[in-house]
């Protein structure tokens, strides 16, 4: 007789995140990029949309790269509102999602974008 | 058996200036319902609710409204009621009294919370006349729950007054 047990789902979620836009000289401060993560959820889910929390825990300004931080319930809602965001202020942007994963640590490397230097 | 499951909402119009008859048509209804569900529950709300909903019954003498939405979205609905203010430029809102499976069933709950009603009612009689007019409404719902109404004589003299 087998007995299975279940944590149940994580706690929180982490995503590593990337807003592009077509013209790179638009300049993103932290502050701004969570109002356009506001905006996406806003547009998509409404005001419900925006009361879930989500923490920007890292931000690189240069390549516009942030590690955000959701609770698993809004977790679905978020990345969906993130893939569809497609203008801000006129401005045609994206959000690519590089890593996903409930522990933080394991967004420390990426195998996709490590770059081995060649002798 | 695959098919459409229905939740129909029961809720009473509360205006802001309490007069007999507000002039409201279904379709302000449902623009002002969609507007209040894309605001709460944005483009996904609008979306999803958009196919099933409707405003089936509207009585501006009783301020009576049903609305139909599917079972699987009756909770977007639901929520984004109380965010409704206005219909046009009439300040109301909305008082949500039941959810029920079928448009039957709400009207089962709506004839015995008119019975209620007319209960508070009385209480808030202020002359004999209205005393009368509500004793008279309350006795005949209640002898119209299957019973032959046309064997019973209607006394003016039954009096249920202290």
């Amino acid at each position: 007789m087998k007995r299975i047990v279940s944590k149940g789902p994580a706690d929180y979620f982490y995503l590593k995140v990337s807003l592009e836009f077509t013209d790179d000289d638009f300049e993103v401060d932290v502050l701004l990029f969570k109002a356009i993560i506001v905006k996406a959820l806003l547009t998509m889910y409404g005001e419900t949309g925006t009361a879930m929390t989500v923490d920007v825990l890292k931000y690189n300004e240069d390549r516009k790269e942030a590690i955000l931080r959701v609770h698993h319930s809004g977790f679905s809602k978020l990345w969906s509102a993130l893939t569809l965001f497609g203008y801000y202020s006129q401005k045609q942007c994206a959000f690519r999602v590089h890593q996903v994963s409930s522990c933080l640590m394991a967004l420390a490397f990426n195998s996709r974008q490590h770059m081995v230097p060649v002798h | 058996m695959v098919r459409f499951k229905n939740r129909y909402l029961l809720c009473e119009l509360v205006l802001e200036k309490d007069c007999l008859v507000y002039p409201i048509e279904q379709k302000e209804v449902y623009y002002v319902v969609r507007q209040a569900i894309e605001r709460c529950h944005g483009d996904y709300g609008a979306g999803v609710t958009q196919g099933g909903m409707n405003v089936k019954y509207l009585n501006v003498y009783t301020k009576t409204v049903l609305i139909r939405v599917r079972r699987e979205y009756y909770k977007l609905l639901w929520s984004s009621i109380p965010f409704i203010k206005s219909i046009g430029r009439q300040k109301l809102f909305f008082h949500s009294l039941h959810i029920g499976g079928t448009i039957r069933s709400c009207q089962k709950f709506l004839v015995k919370y008119g019975q209620q009603q007319l209960a508070v009612l009385l209480q808030k009689c202020k002359t004999q006349e209205e005393r009368k007019a509500v004793q008279r409404a309350t006795i005949h719902c209640t002898w119209l729950k299957g019973r032959n109404f046309e064997n019973v004589k209607h006394n003016e003299d039954d009096d249920f007054s202290d």
